[in-house]
């Protein structure tokens, strides 16, 4: 019923109606005619039998008026019977038209008796009654005959008249059953049309109606009736144009507001972040995409490094972060190239031109198309936008440039962002050089101080050594002498004596024996003292690795234990004994080991101090290998350890960490300069912040021709 | 068919006849006339239901009628010679005068009876019969009127009457009164005929006036007739 327009459904309506009712009125016409032909028959009959019993009347008047004149002779008796005679004849010539040879009988008979009669009269006229009253007689019998004619066709035609009527009768009486019956149907048949009809045009009205109500509330949602080939189709259609439009409307001034809140937040904050987390919610949003991620380029890897990402899975995310995207892959590069966005219709589609890890792992997550817009500056490529889709198929022009759009916010935000970070590390630079130049100027003040205590230390140190010598030799002699002393003295005089005689000489031998090994250590002390603030000799010899680090380690617990007498460690030595003679210059790489036990000895007091860890126990282990060529020596320790930034300038000079006074920022510079470009070694750091820290040093056993092949390289 | 107070019109006609002829007919004529007048002036009397014997017999209407015979010619019917033709047929009207009236007795003596149909115009007609009758072969009268104002079949005209009324009497221009004559082969005999017109009285009217069709007191429909119109025609035929 819905494939025929409303006029059409109307005019079959109006025709099967109108078809219905000439059929009933061409059959009750038809019925009619039958019935009127009937009734006509019957009427005619009727007027037959009419005209008949009229003929009888005026006949019988006739007679009466005739008798009456034999009677009266008056005149007006004669003229009635003339005038019955008159209607006499015309109820016969009516009569004739039916009936003509009763009729014509009918006449004869008439004229017999009219002949008869008139006679009669002339002779009563004439005062012949006797005559009249003969003829009068002969008269009567015709006028018996005429009477005996008209009643057999009276009697005859009401036979008729009774059997048309009792046709006409039956044929109404059909007509009517069947009229009822046709009549019932079409008024059955029209009234199921009529509902068919009223109830297509009315329901689907009725819904256009109410999603006309409910676009009016403004419900762009509002489900309009499906559009079927009819008026109220072409209605629906238009009123989903008109929704599509409203929506279309809504959904361009929502981008309009998107964008807009974009572009307010890319002007109104540098917080980068905040900025593409808007840019890339709002991008997915619009675009109806199910995820979306912002990369950025790097310029000197060239590649796309995933930046931040909106509704893409964990997993994903990961993923993506660590894939980067090599420029001149997949389709960010080439929307990159050629600055306008691009996209894959299909990802499972294996001859597109996506980057095919990346492609196959959008695919597997249940995306299947992919739109990318590049963020640019002018002919810089900043990076990229794209958003991706659990459907496959082209993008629309509609939905690109609006992610084009967001893409333009997006670049706008990270030049912003990039920028204000320039600007920004412009500074920091500038107060981290103003930071090491007061620091260098510090450490320089510092350095001198130390180069003055180191050569007052020098001064003191070799003028202790004189009497230091004298304690130790006479140490040494006294021992001899107590040894000669046991010798020279006898027996003695009573045991008890004698035990406590033997027992003073232990104690002084004991004591003896302490004051040697302690001046040997003040000896110790004091030549490395020498030999630290000693200027570089340049001296280079075979060395014992494993004695210079025992004699580093011993001093620089000292100098630690000097400063702080609370700090203890565990100090774990796996030297290894085969390590054989390294060709170094021992002073120098003994400074690069007091160096190294110096931080390992604050980095694990500081998180003995500072780490709030009441379990923590301070170690340092120093391990020596011998590794051909090569020796290897590593001190770790589990202090504080170092960040990532921390660790990357940790051989940069007059970079410290320590407090203004307690470092000079010069160790590991030095050390980085003696194990590398003095000895041809090499020197590498790695550290876990709040773990551990350890210092890999190798060194060639013959450093001329590495730091040759070093300085070849 | 026409009531006393008729004018009687002794004009001769324009043909030149026997002065006999002539009198004979207009004689015969006025002593219908006069019987019939009297009748017309004793028809409320007839009509009277209250009297019996009215005393109108046969010859008190001879005598009455004479006497205006009398008055209006100045000759008495009896003083005709009986001998003479004219004599003869005076004798024939007045017996048929006496026959009629001798004959209606119980009709007009009736008591009890109003309206009994015994009215000039009948007595005129029952007169011409028993006058035919009695004067058998030498002279006939009958009053006739135009054939659509004839209302006993005995009176309708005969052809000649009917050609004289036709074309004669009811001609716009004909004198009126004036009689018309002629000698007509008659029945294979040569006829002196004689017609005298007469018209419409008041008295007449209440039968033969208006409205048209309206029953009169015999039950006959009027004629719708106007006064002065011809109503009647006395024929009257002489037989040498």
């Amino acid at each position: 019923m819905t494939r025929l327009t409303i006029r059409t459904r109307l005019i079959v309506l109006s025709s099967v109606l109108l078809l219905a009712l000439v059929g009933t009125n061409s059959y009750l016409n038809h019925k009619l005619a039958e019935n009127s032909a009937g009734m006509v028959r019957a009427a005619e009959l009727l007027g037959v039998i009419e005209a008949a019993n009229s003929a009888q009347i005026a006949f019988g008047e006739m007679r009466y008026w005739m008798t009456d004149l034999a009677v009266s002779m008056l005149m007006l008796s004669e003229r009635n019977a003339q005038a019955a005679q008159n209607r006499m004849e015309q109820e016969l010539d009516l009569l004739a038209l039916r009936r003509p040879r009763a009729v014509a009988a009918v006449r004869r008979e008439l004229k017999l008796y009219h002949q008869l009669a008139h006679q009669a009269v002339d002779e009563y006229t004439n005062d012949h009654r006797v005559i009249g009253n003969s003829l009068l007689a002969r008269a009567s019998e015709h006028s018996v005959e005429v009477d005996r004619l008209l009643t057999a066709i009276v009697a005859e035609q009401t036979r008729e008249a009774i059997a048309s009527r009792e046709h006409v009768v039956k044929v109404a009486k059909s007509a009517t059953r069947v009229s009822r019956i046709v009549v019932s149907l079409a008024v059955l048949i029209g009234a199921f049309l009529t509902f068919l009809v009223l109830r297509s045009i009315a329901v689907p009205l009725r819904r256009l109606v109410m999603a006309m109500r409910g676009l009016d509330a403004g419900d762009v949602t509002v489900k309009i009736p499906a559009a079927g080939p009819d008026e109220i189709g072409a209605m629906a259609r238009t009123l989903a144009a008109f929704r599509n439009t409203l929506e279309e409307l809504r959904r361009t001034l929502a981008q309009f507001e998107a964008l807009r809140a974009v572009g307010r937040a890319v002007g109104s904050t540098l917080d980068l972040e905040a900025v593409l987390g808007l840019v890339v919610a709002r991008a997915v949003e619009f675009s109806q995409a199910s995820a979306g991620v912002v990369y950025e380029y790097d310029e000197a890897a060239r590649e796309f490094r995933f930046r931040m990402s909106h509704g893409a899975e964990p997993g994903l995310a990961d993923d993506l972060k660590a894939r980067p995207i090599r420029f001149g892959e997949g389709a960010l590069s080439r929307a990159a190239m050629s600055t306008t966005p691009a996209q894959i219709a299909d990802l499972n589609d294996p001859h597109g031109v996506g980057v095919p890890i990346l492609a196959s792992v959008l695919a597997k997550l249940g995306y299947r198309s992919l739109l990318a817009a590049p963020l640019m500056h002018e002919q810089t490529i900043l990076g990229g936008l794209i958003v991706v889709r659990r459907e496959a198929g082209r993008f629309s022009d509609e939905t690109v440039q609006l992610v084009e759009a967001f893409a333009i916010q997006s670049a706008l935000a990270v030049r912003n962002a990039k920028l204000f970070e320039e600007q920004r590390q412009r500074e920091r630079d500038l107060r981290a050089a103003h930071d090491q130049l007061k620091a260098a100027q510090a450490n320089l003040i510092q350095a001198e101080k130390m180069a003055s205590l180191g050569q007052l230390t020098a001064g003191i140190a070799h003028e202790i050594k004189n009497p230091l010598n004298f304690v130790n030799n006479f140490a040494e002699l006294s021992h001899e002498l107590l040894d000669e002393l046991k010798g020279v003295i006898g027996p003695p005089a009573d045991p008890q004596s004698g035990e406590e005689r033997d027992e003073l000489i232990g104690t002084l031998d004991a004591n003896l024996a302490k004051i040697a090994e302690h001046g040997r250590r003040a000896d110790g002390i004091v030549k490395s003292m020498l030999l630290h603030s000693r200027g570089d000799s340049g001296e280079r010899r075979q060395s014992d690795l494993n004695a210079l680090i025992e004699d580093a380690l011993n001093l620089a617990f000292h100098g630690a234990r000097a400063q702080d007498q609370s700090f203890n460690v565990t100090l774990e030595r796996e030297l290894d004994p085969g390590l054989g003679p390294v060709e170094t210059v021992p002073q120098d790489i003994t400074r690069v080991f007091l160096n190294l036990f110096a931080n390992a000895f604050y980095a694990v007091n500081k998180r003995r101090r500072e780490g709030g860890e009441p379990e923590f126990a301070p170690m340092v282990k120093v391990v020596t290998r011998n590794r051909g060529e090569m020796a290897e020596i590593r001190v770790r320790d589990n202090g504080i350890g170092m960040p990532s930034e921390v660790r990357d300038k940790a051989f940069t000079p007059f970079f410290t960490t320590k407090p203004t006074g307690e470092g000079t920022g010069l160790g590991l510079s030095i050390s980085y300069d003696i194990v590398v470009q003095e000895h041809g070694g090499t020197i590498a750091v790695d550290s876990e912040p709040g773990q551990f820290t350890e210092f890999t040093i190798c060194l060639p056993r013959h450093p001329v021709a590495a730091a040759m092949a070093v300085a070849s390289a | 068919m026409l009531a006393a107070g008729m004018v009687p019109s002794f004009a001769f006609a324009e043909h030149t006849l026997p002065a006999s002829d002539i009198i004979i007919a207009q004689s015969l004529a006025e002593m219908l006339r006069d019987a019939r007048t009297v009748i017309s002036n004793n028809e409320d009397l007839i009509n009277n239901p209250a009297i019996g014997d009215k005393h109108l017999s046969g010859s008190k209407v001879l005598n009455d009628a004479a006497q205006l015979y009398k008055k209006d010619t100045g000759v008495a019917p009896d003083a005709i010679d009986p001998a003479s033709y004219q004599g003869r047929l005076m004798r024939a009207m007045m017996a048929a005068i006496v026959q009629v009236m001798d004959e209606n007795q119980v009709t007009i003596n009736e008591k009890g009876a109003g309206f009994k149909g015994f009215i000039p115009a009948v007595f005129g007609r029952l007169v011409s019969e028993a006058f035919n009758g009695l004067a058998k072969g030498e002279a006939a009268i009958k009053v006739t009127a135009p054939p659509d104002l004839v209302r006993n079949r005995k009176a309708l005209p005969d052809p000649w009457e009917t050609e004289v009324i036709e074309t004669k009497l009811l001609s716009p221009d004909w004198p009126r009164g004036q009689p018309y004559s002629a000698m007509v082969d008659t029945d294979g005999r040569q006829a002196f005929r004689f017609a005298i017109p007469e018209y419409y009285t008041a008295s007449c009217l209440a039968c033969h006036g208006k409205p048209k069709g309206a029953l009169d007191i015999t039950g006959y429909p009027k004629e719708g007739r106007k006064l002065g119109d011809l109503g009647g025609v006395m024929s009257i035929t002489l037989f040498h």
